[in-house]
């Protein structure tokens, strides 16, 4: 994980290099798509065979070069724009010549800010957080006034900013206060010191429910460590209790309001259920994400919760 | 099986056995009241799942039940006036309901007798943590002279004089000669009380049966105290892992500002970073073992939690960093005690059992 940080870093300062030959063929976005994914998962599989950082730099540099020379030839044309989406999700290598070029290379100004809006959520995933930024405000500025979706990319830039300065991995985690499903007041800060993980939930949503007993699983790993599940629940009140009793949820939740858009859940710009928040002893975001890799989460939870227990012990020392 | 000591606690009706020291007359000695087996295999729910037994001493019937003959057994004074049992006292959790345990005389000794219940979960014994075992502690307060005010020398003739008492020193320890030297020792009272101390457990709480899952097994009330038992309220920065001690010690500034001030662990490691701390005590079972505190100095629950409320003693130093003013109003502090009635109560002696399901 480390070796990968500084490899990011690295990468950065490159620029990008003109890229080369068309290829006689033209490949439609799908095939395109698949052939970029099939250098992805290359490089991955290479990646993770290497070791040591000076090789690891070099496949990322090599297959970097692979995907730019793969997509250079398609970035003026429409077939880039539904390749977008997944080259934004790589991580690691370095697609910043290839998105750079498709805003360059589109002719039309809202095919430019998609682009930038793809590159800004590649930035994103791969936590260069300043970049996002510096992006969002070039996105703001020149295609601001443009309609995006129902509002405008000045709008979608100004929330994506929010998220970055606030709800991105490594923030601090905006101050929270609400009911519990009791009606009692409660914060967020009311838990410094432990970790927590904060669950967007709704007896409503079945991709929620599903997640119970990996909760309950947790509550009862971690029982009585530094470690508290708190939910949010967008559920009527009295569905939000019976759900808590009946299928034995025995941690706090604020209720958010008895429906999905509270309070909490627009802070936390939760527009897709169930999210997962992860937050350290420190009240520093270490995840937020939709879905859940359960391995990942525990893992994830184990070494946080380890880190605030061992802070401890050499705060006595 | 499992509500055995449950029982125990229960038995208010014991005697009241209040130190008579002014007549200079001996208190009246507690009597055994515990059910007639104690179990050594089953813990209750909610508890660690083993009992910190050494290689030495593994648990078994015949040294439990030596064990608890000795705790009970006044022979174990210099005077036979006053057994384990005086300050430990079965009907009050083990613990004294005097501020400052009384020991043999009348004689005041320092500190608060601290409750035997869970200290199979204990990682170091005593207050100030000088002993590593159980077994180690459980010899002590023989030879303390405000506490049995024996000697070594003078109990083992004692005891190696009654036939019954060898015998089961005997049973207890496989030994195969009927020589009282070889198997009436110090170290083997030590493991026999040791043995007896760890079925002492106490644990099935609603807390517990709210935790695997069922709701309706706390009120409200108790609900709400736990959360803040988990979070504002700070509590569980030492009452932590599920026996809600975490066996280290902090200063949180009880007997600040006093003559003579007790330093604690201090005496145990002669550290100066150490001084004014003490261990911290399991929550489970609290209920029954007032007065509070190393010092006895707090007489309710609702008095302990005022103290933590507003901050220990501010003022003192060496106050530990986790302590602070906590801000909670006068129904969070019931919510809280509350909170810690629960976790004294067994659901088993409501429930009968019905719990074990889970």
């Amino acid at each position: 994980m480390r070796s990968l940080c500084v490899c990011l870093a690295l990468m950065t300062s490159q620029s990008c290099l003109a890229q080369e030959p068309t290829p006689t063929k033209q490949l439609s976005s799908r095939a395109l798509a698949n052939e970029f994914d099939q250098v992805w998962q290359r490089f991955v599989t290479a990646f993770r065979a290497e070791h040591v950082t000076d090789q690891r730099l070099k496949i990322i540099r090599d297959y970097s070069q692979e995907a730019n020379q793969l997509l250079a030839p398609y970035l003026g044309k429409e077939t880039i724009r539904r390749v977008l989406p997944i080259m934004a999700s790589a991580k690691v290598i370095d697609l910043k010549p290839s998105f750079l070029g498709a805003v360059r290379e589109q002719s039309e100004p809202r095919f430019k800010a998609t682009a930038l809006l793809h590159f800004v959520e590649y930035l994103g995933n791969n936590r260069r957080t300043e970049e996002c930024l510096v992006t969002l405000n070039h996105l703001k500025k020149n295609y601001g006034k443009l309609k995006y979706k129902q509002t405008t990319f000045a709008a979608a830039a100004d929330e994506a900013s929010y998220y970055f300065r606030n709800l991105a991995v490594g923030c601090e985690a905006p101050s929270t206060t609400g009911q519990d499903s009791d009606g009692r007041i409660f914060s967020l800060s009311d838990y410094e010191g432990k970790v927590v993980m904060l669950r967007f939930w709704g007896d409503w949503c079945p991709a929620c429910r599903a997640m119970y007993p990996y909760e309950r699983e947790l509550t009862q790993r971690y029982r009585n460590r530094k470690f508290a599940l708190i939910g949010v629940n967008s559920d009527p009140r009295k569905r939000c209790r019976s759900a808590q009793e009946k299928s034995k949820l025995t941690w706090r939740s604020f209720w958010d309001g008895g429906s999905v858009g509270g309070p909490i859940a627009q802070l936390y710009q939760v527009e897709d259920w169930p999210r997962i928040i992860i937050i350290d002893s420190n009240g520093v975001i270490r995840m937020n994400a939709r879905g859940v890799d359960e391995d990942y989460v525990s893992n994830l939870l184990d070494r946080l919760i380890q880190e605030a227990e061992q802070l401890e012990v050499s705060d006595d020392a | 099986m499992m509500h055995k000591l449950v029982l125990v606690l229960n038995l208010t009706v014991a005697v009241a056995v209040a130190a008579d020291d002014q007549d200079g007359k001996p208190p009246e000695l507690p009597q055994d009241t515990l059910p007639a087996a104690l179990d050594i295999k089953h813990i209750p729910a909610g508890l660690p799942e083993t009992r910190n037994a050494p290689k030495d001493n593994p648990l078994a019937d015949a040294r439990v039940a030596l064990g608890r003959r000795l705790f009970f057994d006044p022979v174990m004074s210099a005077d036979g006036t006053v057994s384990c049992a005086t300050c430990h006292r079965p009907d009050h959790g083990f613990a004294s309901s005097e501020p400052i345990a009384i020991g043999i005389g009348g004689r005041k000794g320092t500190r608060n007798a601290p409750s035997l219940l869970n200290r199979a979960f204990g990682k170091t014994f005593f207050w100030d943590g000088r002993a590593a075992t159980l077994e180690e502690q459980a010899i002590k307060p023989i030879v303390n002279q405000v506490e049995l005010g024996n000697s070594y020398p003078v109990l083992l003739k004692k005891l190696s004089a009654d036939e019954a008492i060898v015998k089961q020193f005997a049973a207890a320890f496989d030994s195969d000669t009927r020589s009282a030297e070889t198997v009436v020792t110090k170290e083997n009272i030590g493991r026999a009380l040791a043995a007896f101390q760890r079925t002492l457990l106490i644990g099935n709480s609603p807390i517990d049966a709210f935790q695997m899952g069922d709701h309706s097994a706390m009120t409200t009330e108790e609900r709400q105290g736990f959360w803040l038992f988990e979070s504002r309220a700070g509590c569980w920065k030492c009452h932590s892992g599920v026996n809600y001690a975490d066996e280290q010690f902090h200063n949180t500034g009880v007997s600040f500002g006093t003559k003579n001030r007790d330093t604690g662990r201090f005496e145990a490691t002669g550290k100066d970073a150490d001084k004014f701390q003490f261990k911290t005590p399991t929550l489970r079972g609290v209920v029954h073992t007032a007065p509070y505190m190393h010092d006895g100095s707090l007489k309710t629950l609702k008095e302990v939690v005022e103290f933590y409320n507003k901050g220990g003693a501010p003022d003192d130093q060496r106050l530990d960093s986790r302590m602070s003013a906590l801000g909670l109003d006068d129904e969070e502090i019931e919510h809280l005690v509350l909170f810690m009635k629960a976790l004294s109560r067994d659901v088993s002696a409501k429930t009968d059992g019905k719990t074990a399901q889970n």
